[in-house]
């Protein structure tokens, strides 16, 4: 069995591998230093590999080797899910400072629910386990294989093989040996797992330039001829420059999809009168699909496709882990718990909680309160860009509408303005809907800035108990996965 | 607004002389038929007598076949001379099967065992048609009969050639002998279709076109077929396809509840209204497109649609249909018929 | 030069004036107005290309009223080419929406327009609107591939035609009469 498994996963590299196997596949490495590969043909690699197997005496471990060796080389082959690991902050020292310990404690906790291998290697500063899970009844069969990429010191895990059967088991053994005491689905996956990390772990990497350390892309000036002038060539240097502030001149991290799912009003309503009344919500699900969506997203805004302002959530989601919950007037935002330690000023991360199926989930009925609630400890998007100031001061308070979150934006805005800094992990600067409450929309944004703090602390913390029963409620929304707010 | 001059001495034609020659427009208004199929004209209730091979029994249990399956559909020109006699269907069965034999003999193409097929079945579909006067369907099917044993003859591949709904003046142009069956619907590997097809050219001296469903012929369906009722939880889909000039995106795709669109369609168009104007479909599109707008700022309208779904079926722009409910099956298949039939050929 | 009010007529304040500046000697000045990413710099780079004249400037914009910012340096606007792409609704959209800001006196042969990627399978926008737009307009209509160049070309020398009517620079010749005589020709139906 062992050797039907070898040749499988020796068969899937492609011979331009090869020197990259010799190179790197620790087991066999001895045995390989005479090697002659100029013009080597598959099946002979494989019939080689398989003769010096046979006197290896720790079978498990080559094998266990190679198949990670081929993920890192191909990991986009698989699809890498990313889960956040709730670390007890006052846990007992971490003494798991090796990877030998980590695997030793990891394979404990696997073998006593399950009959699986487990393996380790360290690989970059990350670790790369494998869980290979046989299965209970046939034993001939090929076991079930789980790959996890942990970063040390974060609490991130992303997987990719993991099936229901086991699910509980492997994420259970995981969570005691990273010392938490849960795990959060943070609704984040994709195909590229180097992109994975860099949303994950550069969520508080703030400035356009600045972020995810790729080398900023040159921006290509078209020259027009002398005689040929653009009218409008102020916006369009407008509308590239909010690009590259907001987005980066860096190449982006790639991400196959993002779903948005929208639950307001129907707002189409100048088109159709008939709908124009009615408090109905609208529920639709609008997803961008693509191979780097991202890029996409910043291309339809340098194409003119997309108008000016964008959307915040457009532009600063992606600084999110933001699958919201908040019930907005429009969008609502779900607030990942964020670990005490970190900072909300991940506010204005460049990055987007994105998955292949990432809900943003807007909801909209009910609280007003709730984003707010939540907003105390939790980033909120903001823009330091004082483009998006002015031009969204243009916008004029609608009515009818529920108090929105463009509200509590705008106080942002003023703080930004004023020069303070940004996060505040008190909720007091964090907007205030004060009108919110009462749902009349009519009273302008100003005014509602203006109410001072102490209403806004005091309805804030009379909802407070409104809003967990709420976010209860809308515990379906995220499927698994739990709220917690920062109080 | 701007001003419509209108010089004293010179008429200015309100047509442009080329446009009624190459591009065929999309009508005002359509029809929307009665989802049951009951709606025998009285008109053709002479040709009913004489065609007593059309039955009434309940239609939708033969619509099996049809329903939640995958269709490519093609565009056939009338054919010359095509009998719906037992005996001249039995003649085609066995000149197609020829065809094949020969095809394979020749052995240009690579096919697979599982994809060979030694057998060709003409048969009648009934109920298919919409009035007396329309051809009825015919079924072809492809099987591969095992060369040792007496297991049945698998079907490899299906095509069903219709005619739905047409309106009278288009029947009428059609004149004996030649046949009017424009709709095609075929689902199988691509070289049967192929042999087919050719087979068809040249029996019946037709020409078989990949059928296209521009954005607003999409537009058309999903406000139609929103309007029909049915109990599925299917959302409403829109799919629009980003321009090539912006990388990274391919697709962006708006699913709707469909009981909120139902809504929607229903403040629009008015349920008692038999007759569907262009204007309501525009304004349903722009609706949903505004209210796409309003939260991401993006011009979808820009972009054109490439694929829509409704609970009862799901059309995609290069030809494919899914029809999830027997019911609406002569509504959807009506609608297309209508469609295709208006498209012209170069396109 | 001073324009008759009639009380029925009203001023728009953003309007596109032919005649408002005093023309520049042998300068012709063509505006390409159209969505962003519809080709105009590419036509605009094939006129350019195909004219021998020095003088010849073209501007594109993406909507009118045009940007007040230069409005003083700007020459006076010979010709005005709208592109509508049938793709796109939102282009045509835009296009009524600039119409507004014409002066009518465009209307007499300084105005044409481009409907580019006709016919194609995806096809937003029904041809007869599009002609039904010009025909209101009473404007010639010139149908164009932005990608092809031999397509640019052709057009580019057909508007650089009209333009240099347009400007003047062709004695004996006004817009008017080659927008009567243009009709004339057409009005045969077929």
């Amino acid at each position: 069995m062992d050797a039907t498994l070898l040749k499988s996963i020796l068969r899937r590299f492609k011979i331009a591998d090869y020197p990259y196997i010799i190179e790197n596949w620790k087991s066999l490495s001895k045995e390989f230093s005479d090697v002659n590969l100029k013009h080597v043909k598959k099946a002979d690699f494989v019939d080689m590999v398989m003769k010096k197997f046979k006197h290896k005496s720790n079978p498990a471990l080559a094998i266990a080797e190679l198949d990670i060796l081929y993920l890192q080389k191909y990991s986009n082959r698989k699809l890498w899910k990313v889960l956040t690991v709730d670390v007890i902050p006052e846990g007992d020292s971490n003494n798991l400072s090796t990877v030998a310990e980590f695997e030793n404690r990891l394979r404990k906790e696997v073998r006593s629910y399950l009959n699986a291998q487990v393996r380790c290697i360290e690989h970059q500063n990350t670790y790369w386990i494998r869980i290979a899970v046989k299965d209970a009844k046939n034993d001939w069969a090929l076991p079930s294989v789980v790959y996890i990429t942990h970063v040390p010191n974060t609490n991130y895990l992303m997987v990719t093989g993991l099936k229901a059967t086991h699910k509980d088991y492997v994420l259970q053994s995981l969570v005691t040996v990273l010392n938490g005491h849960r795990v959060v689905d943070s609704h984040l996956s994709g195909r590229c797992l180097v992109s994975l990390m860099r949303l994950v772990l550069n969520k508080h990497s703030q400035g356009a330039s600045l972020s995810f350390g790729g080398s900023p892309r040159p921006v290509i000036e078209e020259t027009l001829p002398e005689n040929v002038y653009n009218e409008n060539h102020i916006e369009k240097r407008n509308r590239d420059n909010f690009v590259a502030e907001n987005y980066g001149l860096a190449k982006l991290p790639r991400l196959e999809k993002i779903v948005y799912k929208l639950d307001t009003t129907f707002k189409g309503s100048s088109h159709v009168p008939g709908m124009a009344g009615s408090d109905r919500p609208f529920h639709c699900q609008v997803k961008f699909e693509g191979p780097s969506v991202l890029e996409g997203l910043r291309s339809l805004t340098a194409a003119g496709l997309a108008a000016l302002p964008m959307k915040e959530h457009l532009a600063q989601d992606r600084n999110t882990t933001h699958n919201t919950d908040n019930t907005d007037y429009d969008k609502s935002e779900r607030d990942i718990a964020l670990p005490s330690g970190v900072a909300p000023n991940a506010a204005f991360a460049y990055y987007v909680d994105m998955f292949v199926v990432i809900p943003m989930v807007w909801t909209l009925i009910g609280e007003l309160w709730q984003s707010y609630k939540q907003s105390k400890t939790i980033s909120k998007p903001y823009s330091d860009i004082p483009a998006i100031d002015v031009l969204d001061d243009k916008k004029q308070p609608r009515r009818g509408d529920k108090p929105s979150k463009l509200k509590r934006r705008r106080a942002d805005r003023r703080i930004l303005k004023n020069g303070t800094t940004k996060q505040k992990l008190d909720g007091v600067d964090n907007k205030q809907k004060p009108k919110s409450r009462r749902k009349k929309s009519d009273t302008s944004r100003e005014d509602g800035q203006k109410s001072g703090n102490a209403d806004a602390k005091q309805t804030s913390t009379s909802d407070h108990k409104d809003d967990d029963s709420d976010t209860s409620k809308r515990g379906e929304i995220n499927s698994g996965s739990t709220l917690k707010t920062g109080d | 607004m701007s001003v419509k001059l209108k010089s004293p001495s010179v008429q200015r034609t309100s047509r442009t002389p080329w446009r009624s020659k190459r591009f065929t427009r999309t009508p005002i208004t359509r029809s929307l038929g009665s989802v049951s199929y009951t709606g025998v004209s009285t008109r053709s209730r002479s040709v009913r007598n004489r065609r007593s091979s059309i039955e009434r029994t309940p239609e939708e249990k033969s619509f099996n076949g049809l329903v939640l399956k995958t269709w490519h559909v093609y565009r056939l020109s009338p054919l010359y001379k095509f009998s719906h006699e037992t005996s001249a269907l039995r003649n085609y069965s066995r000149m197609l099967s020829g065809h094949l034999e020969a095809e394979y003999n020749v052995g240009m193409a690579v096919i697979t065992e599982n994809e060979k097929a030694n057998m060709a079945v003409f048969s009648i579909v009934r109920g298919l048609q919409k009035s007396g006067r329309e051809p009825e369907a015919i079924q072809i099917e492809l099987k591969q009969k095992p060369i040792r044993g007496d297991a049945e003859a698998r079907t490899v591949y299906t095509a069903i050639l219709c005619c739905v709904g047409a309106s009278d003046d288009v029947l009428e142009k059609v004149k004996q002998p030649f046949v009017l069956l424009p709709l095609m619907l075929s689902k199988g590997p691509v070289m049967l279709n192929r042999y087919l097809t050719s087979w068809l050219e040249c029996q019946f001296d037709c020409s078989v076109h990949a059928a296209h469903f521009s954005p607003l012929s999409l537009s058309w369906m999903v406000a139609i077929w929103v309007g029909s009722e049915a109990e599925s939880t299917k959302p409403v889909m829109l799919k629009y396809k980003v321009p090539s000039e912006v990388e990274g995106l391919d697709h962006i795709t708006l699913n709707i509840n469909s009981k909120d669109c139902k809504v929607l369609w229903d403040c629009i168009h008015s349920t008692e209204d038999k007759t569907c104007h262009k204007k309501e479909v525009v304004t349903f599109v722009q609706a949903l497109e505004a209210h796409f707008y309003h939260h991401f700022q993006i011009n979808i309208s820009a972009m054109p649609l490439c694929m829509i779904g409704t609970p009862i079926a799901v059309a995609e722009s290069d030809g494919k249909i899914k029809i999830f409910t027997p019911e609406h099956v002569h509504q959807i298949l009506g609608l297309v018929t209508e469609v295709i039939l208006e498209t012209s050929i170069e396109l | 030069m001073s324009r008759d009010l009639n009380q029925f007529e009203t001023l728009r304040k953003d309007e596109l004036l032919p005649f408002n500046k005093l023309p520049i000697f042998m300068q012709e000045v063509m505006l390409i107005v159209g969505i962003q990413g519809i080709g105009k710099h590419a036509l605009a780079k094939a006129i350019v290309e195909s004219s021998t004249s020095k003088t010849l400037q073209c501007r594109t914009a993406t909507h009118l009223p045009l940007p007040e910012e230069h409005s003083a340096e700007r020459p006076r606007i010979d010709m005005v080419v709208f592109m509508i792409d049938s793709r796109s609704s939102a282009s045509y959209i835009q296009v009524e929406q600039s119409l507004q800001y014409i002066n009518r006196q465009y209307f007499l042969g300084k105005i044409c327009f481009i409907a580019t990627k006709v016919p194609t399978e995806t096809q937003n926008l029904e041809v007869e609107s599009i002609t039904q737009l010009c025909d209101d307009h009473g404007s010639c209509l010139f149908w164009m591939d932005p990608t092809s160049g031999a397509d640019r070309t052709v057009v580019a020398k057909k508007l650089l035609e009209m333009l240099n009517i347009s400007a003047g620079l062709k004695p004996g010749i006004t817009p008017l009469l080659t927008d009567c005589t243009h009709r004339l020709l057409n009005m045969q139906s077929f």
